[in-house]
């Protein structure tokens, strides 16, 4: 427990010091402002640029406003969050940071606790928090199809669990490669082959993507399994994480 | 205090240690030496838990080091050769985080960091992020965090090893201060002289076996030879091939202008150096005896070992 206490405040530290929480915010909070305003624009912008009417044809509203912000959270964000959170893990293993701290007695599986932890909570409260504000905007601003709170809240949910997977996914690689850039090169190879996975009806609901493609549809129908297969599956590469992490950070 | 038995360490088919023996008394500082490579900081390694072994056996305070548990390891305080830190805390903030990992009380870890700043002559520093530390800071904010929640057991990886004098001496000092106090210290070093300031005990480590383990006046006593110092108006040629045959040499080494002859029967080279010198028929300037330092005996064993 001193470990895992030591660990998340040096964790906090470090994502304060290393402008991490900026770079997160930018990536996460920042498009839920910026989309629906942009959203709200753009028959404005085009029009000066393009003579005819053009709002007749761009129909948007408050439904596909969210909608234009999961599809960021799925792209621009997911990219920023790799890029910020890649070296966690693979700095330390490789930089051996960890010598000291391990021989003063500190417990491997609680560094890897602690990390997890940490930036999975931060990614949520990020995440929950665009979905407001970005819910905030877009009902303001747009006042056709409007989709109930409870349902937005629902899939700002299912887009943590996949990110939270996702943070999990991205410290399995470190853990085995020791090198950032290619645990996030990899993960977003997996996230494009799931993407087109989820395509395939029979494995979809064990495909982790199908959280955002049911995030995106607004629907609960069918998602306990997709939840409790991520569940799982995230269980199981932290296991393989400590096991990895114990074995591969002084060899 | 420490005692190793027949530890081996290897990787892949590669054969690291071979089966090293070692004792280290309790408030003693035990030298491990040896070439860049010979298998220092993997010992060093081992008897900090932070790599497995493949055979022996390894007591440390009477409780004999298992590969899962880490118990005996807590008397244990480990300075590696290069320690890496958290470059975006402070000094006496790394230092706290590490009280943290002990589970030291705040107000005790505080009072304590104080004292560790105030040895090291880092209390200046110490509100200064390490980021801005120079290698000797670094090194003395590592022996910091090897001292704290004050350990028996102090193990140093090259300490001083591209140094600046000044930061050497203040690591030599506070390693003698840690004698006084009544640690145990393990050092190793490739810098010979800095055994020979500080080490009650060596063991010369060479291609992964010791090859010699005891007191430094032992090692001098074994394995001292006389040396003469040669210097020649002109320096000759072909010396090693002309006393070849002189059954009282040992070996020739040639530095600058001196000509060192290794003696191994002092009575014999008493009475033969001068005829010797004058079958050359090269005048000489001048002809000293002198004992061999600790780093001649180091590299006449190293390399009697490289036979065998």
């Amino acid at each position: 427990m001193n470990t895992f206490k030591a660990y998340l405040k040096k964790e906090m530290l470090e994502s304060w010091r290393q402008y991490k929480y900026l770079l997160l915010f930018i990536g996460i909070i920042l498009f839920a402002i910026l989309d629906p305003i942009l959203l709200k624009l753009l028959p404005e912008i085009l029009k000066s640029k393009i003579n005819g009417d053009l709002a007749s044809l761009i129909q948007i509203d408050m439904k596909s406003a969210v909608q234009n912000y999961i599809k960021d959270l799925n792209q621009i964000s997911l990219l920023i969050v790799l890029l910020t959170l890649m070296g966690t893990v693979s700095d330390e293993m490789s930089s051996q940071k960890l010598v000291l701290p391990y021989s003063k007695g500190a417990n491997l599986s609680s560094v890897i606790i602690a990390k997890t932890f940490h930036y999975t909570i931060t990614i949520s409260i990020f995440i929950v928090t665009g979905f407001i504000i970005n819910y905030y905007y877009a009902t303001t601003l747009f006042s056709k199809n409007i989709i109930a709170f409870k349902k937005v809240l629902v899939s700002a949910a299912l887009i943590s669990i996949y990110y939270i997977f996702v943070i999990i996914l991205l410290i399995f690689l470190s853990s085995i490669f020791k090198k950032g850039v290619l645990a996030a090169l990899l993960v977003l190879m997996l996230h494009i082959i799931s993407a087109l996975l989820v395509n395939i009806d029979k494995i979809a609901k064990f495909i982790p993507y199908n959280l955002i493609s049911l995030a995106n549809s607004f629907t609960t129908e069918n998602i306990l399994t997709t939840i409790f297969s991520v569940l799982l599956y995230c269980i199981i590469l932290s296991l393989l994480t400590i096991k990895n992490y114990k074995n591969n950070t002084f060899a | 205090m420490i005692k190793v038995f027949n530890l081996t360490k290897k990787y892949g088919n590669y054969e690291v240690l071979k089966g090293i023996s070692f004792e280290i008394e309790k408030g003693t500082i035990y030298g491990l030496l040896g070439r860049n490579g010979a298998g220092k900081t993997t010992t060093m390694n081992i008897l900090t838990g932070l790599i497995d072994y493949n055979r022996g056996e390894i007591y440390i305070n009477g409780k004999m080091l298992d590969k899962n548990k880490r118990k005996p390891l807590e008397e244990i305080g480990y300075l590696p050769e290069s320690p890496t830190f958290y470059t975006y805390m402070t000094g006496s903030e790394y230092l706290l985080f590490i009280s943290k990992i002990r589970g030291i009380p705040y107000k005790k870890a505080k009072k304590e960091i104080d004292k560790l700043l105030d040895l090291v002559k880092l209390k200046e520093a110490a509100n200064k992020k390490i980021q801005t530390y120079s290698r000797g800071m670094k090194q003395k904010l590592g022996l910091a965090v090897a001292l704290l929640d004050n350990p028996e057991i102090i193990f140093l990886d090259e300490p001083t090893s591209a140094l600046d004098p000044e930061s050497r001496y203040d690591i030599f000092n506070q390693i003698l201060e840690m004698k006084k106090n009544g640690k145990t210290i393990l050092l190793s070093t490739h810098i010979l002289s800095d055994a020979e300031r500080v080490c009650d005990y060596i063991g010369i480590l060479d291609k992964g076996k010791i090859i010699f383990s005891g007191k430094i006046k032992e090692l001098k006593q074994k394995y001292a030879l006389p040396i003469y110092d040669i210097v020649f108006e002109n320096l000759p040629h072909n010396i090693k091939e002309k006393f070849n045959n002189v059954k009282w040499i040992a070996d020739i080494k040639i530095k600058n202008d001196t000509v060192s002859i290794y003696i191994n029967d002092i009575e014999l080279a008493k009475k033969n150096i001068l005829s010797e010198l004058s079958k050359l028929d090269i005048p000489v300037i001048s002809l000293q005896q002198r004992e061999n330092t600790l780093e001649d005996i180091f590299i006449r064993l190293v390399k009697q070992n490289e036979y065998i």
